[in-house]
């Protein structure tokens, strides 16, 4: 699974911003044509987004476009013009599994006419309703990872952002409804770019709670967030040892892994596998 | 006209006098004995105290033509050299042969005393609307501009003799002992001001801040200082002191700093190590990020030299590092921490990088990190130009350290609004290749071939390390190959080499 520890979100209307946005190593970029493009701009950021996808340096980061939504005009034009140049849509305020299919359609339709691979889909639950259907959205095959979003969601709520203790909650049920359906859970962005220790801390947190990463909106949080998510030394060395006596059992032919005359389980392994991929380590 | 060194074609005569081309740094050896002063001899009495700027002027004798001279430590808050100025335009001087240190915005009123005659020539650094009435033709004569330790070396040597100097002094007594770090204008050292009080024929300060005899501490000595005059204010605190100054926050530049700091890093950083800091975004975020990175390993250098800023001021007295030499301050915790603290020195200019000298603190420094306007792809840099041909800096102490420094880190983005700064051929050589170790841009760094060494010690990092050559073609890709500035042939400016040879000329630009 591809690591999505950061990604960096960008106003797709501003070309100042885009121009060098594969010199700061986020997992993935997101060039935004949704909050971040005020509403006569939409025509102008698309057609921006189209040519920068083409011909910017992205570097070692996956390109991601996020659309407009479903409920408005332009979803479809977004999608007609970046599909062919982007790797994942990033689909705001998706609701159930029907808005996921509609969406799916029109992608097949312009996939098949100009015979491009099938894109991926990263939804973004922000709603109180999408995220009653959280669990069924995961399981459509565009999905590769669950995102959230907290503004609309305390909105439909009727509470304040700041205090919402509910969001605790959402963020296990996005972490069990991707991972019950083999996905990436995504957390969402932590708005203070000047508090470096309370990003630290913010995607540190967001690392235990099972997501694996967090939006950024600024290039100075990508190293911090890449440091968060990393495991600690202990972490690495276990692991390190674990693959071994693993690389070790299977080259014996043995059924059994055991280290320290303990047995490993599968799980632990695969847990170790993810961990070194964390540390970035071959 | 004979090309010099770095290929560039430069005259013989300047404004009548012989200069040599540049021939590499250090190949032309000095010559002669120092220059110097008028003896005098002080007045009966116990004051030096002038009441007007008219009068003093009167007194020290001025003449059409003569060369005066001023310092910059009051930076964009300065008043004096426009007071002095107005009261020599008043009474009717001509030709005046102005050497500063350095010019600023604020002395945009010296644009139409160029045009008028007042002023036959400006030899000193021009940062912004002068250096650019300037391209475009207003002085009558030549410009010629010095790093800081080439003024030193030209006036030490004789090269330019200095008739009357008038010196801004924060804090001065009626016996005309001077200093820095008192008063409402204090601006820290008066380094940029000593060489011209030792060797002016007549000396005048100029003060807002009369304390009784004797001054203290005393930066510049009664015996050189002829009269003191009292005005009103010699300058504005808001224009002398940047305030706090800021670290970049713009992520493409912390990460040139970033890659400026895994350089000094593998090449450079040992226990008692030392470094030139400076001002401007890139810079402060470089020495901050120093800092972070001694404390982490326990480094404790010997020695900064600045260009003093609160960054270097809270490493001293943190303790990680031993001595600030102090040649300019950027803010008041500067100013206070010189007058405060022992391990603070205010270094004479004379001490900065004077090549004919015995001997500068540049030749000191294990890394100093520079900025440009331009660089390119034999590592010549530029600081004085922009890719438009406007002359609109000065060279300030870059070649000295560039020269002197044994790793010599110049910072660059790829390209500004879309021009390239690394390309073929700078518009202006400030500072030949030859001393400049690597260049560090947002896209990676290119080390100067001939420095095995820095190669050697650049191997297994995470840094991307190219060509000079990919890296300029990189940003041709981005920009587009940039236009040539469009000028014409006539020269506005000679640009000298810290040992007074021709490097580089600068031409006229033509209005669009």
């Amino acid at each position: 699974m591809k690591l999505r520890r950061t990604r960096l979100y960008v106003p797709g209307n501003n070309p100042h911003l885009v121009e060098n946005v594969g010199l700061y190593n986020a997992d993935a970029v997101i060039l935004d044509l949704e909050d971040s493009v005020p509403i006569p701009q939409k025509f102008d950021a698309r057609i921006l987004v189209k040519y920068s996808l083409q011909h910017v340096d992205f570097g070692r980061s996956e390109k991601w476009v996020r659309i407009n939504g479903i409920t408005t005009s332009y979803w479809k034009d977004d999608l007609r013009e970046v599909l062919p140049y982007c790797q994942v849509i990033n689909l705001p305020k998706v609701e159930s599994y029907e808005d996921m299919e509609m969406v799916d359609a029109e992608m097949k339709a312009i996939e098949e006419e100009l015979k491009i691979s099938p894109r991926e889909v990263v939804p973004i639950i922000e709603t109180v309703r999408g995220l009653m259907n959280a669990r069924e959205i995961a399981k459509h095959p565009r999905v590769t990872a669950l995102a959230w979003g907290g503004e609309d969601l305390t909105a439909d709520l009727g509470i304040p952002r700041k205090k919402a203790l509910i969001l605790e909650y959402v963020r296990a049920e996005i972490v069990f409804a991707a991972k019950a359906n083999g996905k990436q859970a995504l957390d969402t962005v932590y708005s203070n770019i000047r508090d470096e220790e309370g990003l630290f801390e913010y995607a540190q947190r967001a690392r235990y709670m099972g997501f694996d990463g967090i939006g950024v909106i600024h290039p100075n949080q990508i190293e911090i967030v890449h440091k968060a998510f990393r495991p600690t030394e202990d972490e690495i060395e276990d692991a390190k040892k674990i693959i071994e006596a693993a690389e070790l059992a299977e080259k014996e032919g043995k059924g059994v892994i055991s280290l320290n005359g303990r047995m490993i389980d599968p799980p632990v392994v695969e847990r170790a596998r993810k961990i070194l991929q964390f540390a970035e380590v071959e | 006209m004979p090309i010099n060194a770095v290929g560039r074609e430069v005259p013989s005569e300047i404004n009548g006098q012989r200069f040599k081309p540049f021939a590499g740094d250090g190949k032309t050896p000095p010559e002669g004995r120092r220059a110097g002063s008028l003896i005098r001899m002080a007045p009966k009495g116990r004051s030096k105290i002038v009441n007007s700027l008219e009068e003093v002027i009167k007194k020290v004798g001025l003449e059409d033509g003569m060369t005066i001279s001023f310092h910059h430590h009051l930076r964009n808050g300065d008043f004096v050299v426009n007071m002095v100025m107005r009261t020599i335009e008043k009474m009717g001087f001509k030709n005046i042969r102005l050497f500063p240190t350095a010019l600023f915005p604020v002395h945009e009123p010296l644009v139409p005393m160029l045009k008028s005659g007042v002023i036959r020539r400006i030899e000193g650094s021009m940062n912004g609307p002068v250096g650019e009435a300037t391209s475009y033709g207003a002085m009558r004569e030549t410009a010629v501009l010095r790093s800081h330790s080439g003024r030193v070396r030209a006036v030490e040597s004789g090269e330019v003799h200095i008739d009357v100097a008038f010196i801004a002094a924060p804090t001065a007594d009626p016996y005309g002992n001077l200093n820095g770090v008192d008063g409402p204008s204090a601006c820290g050292p008066l380094a940029y001001a000593m060489v011209d009080a030792y060797h002016a024929d007549h000396v005048v300060a100029i003060t807002d801040h009369l304390v009784p005899y004797p001054a203290h501490p005393i930066s510049i000595y009664q015996q050189n200082v002829d009269y003191v005059v009292p005005v009103d204010k010699i300058g504005d605190p808001k224009g002398i002191m940047s305030g706090t100054l800021r670290i970049t926050t713009s992520p493409s530049r912390l990460k040139i700093a970033r890659y400026a700091l895994e350089v000094i890093d593998r090449v450079a950083l040992k226990p008692g190590f030392s470094f030139q800091a400076g001002a401007g975004g890139i810079s402060l975020a470089v020495t901050k990020f120093l800092g972070d990175l001694m404390r982490k390993r326990g480094i404790k250098a010997s020695f900064i030299n600045g260009g003093v800023t609160k960054y270097v001021v809270d490493m001293l007295h943190e303790g990680l590092v031993d001595v600030v030499l102090d040649g300019q301050a950027f803010d008041l915790d500067a100013v206070k921490s010189l007058k405060e603290d022992a391990n603070h020195i205010e270094t004479p200019l004379a001490m900065y990088g004077n090549p004919y000298s015995s001997g500068g603190i540049v030749n000191m420094l294990d890394a100093g990190v520079l900025g440009a306007t331009e660089v390119d792809i034999d590592f010549n840099v530029n600081v004085n130009t922009h890719s438009d041909g406007l002359l609109l800096h000065g060279i300030g102490g870059h070649q000295e350290v560039a020269a002197g420094s044994a790793l010599t880190i110049i910072t660059v983005p790829l390209y500004r609004y879309r021009v390239p700064v690394v390309r073929e051929r700078v518009t202006t050589v400030t500072t030949p290749g030859e001393v400049v170790d690597v260049v560090v841009t947002e896209y990676g760094i290119a080390i100067n071939p001939k420095r095995d060494d820095i190669i050697e010690a650049m191997r297994g990092s995470k840094v991307p390390i190219w060509d000079i050559q990919d890296l300029q073609k990189k940003a041709y890709q981005i920009c587009g190959k940039p236009e040539e500035p469009k000028t014409t042939d006539d020269i506005i400016a000679a640009i000298l080499w810290r040992d007074g040879t021709i490097i580089d000329v600068v031409y006229k630009v033509k209005k669009s």
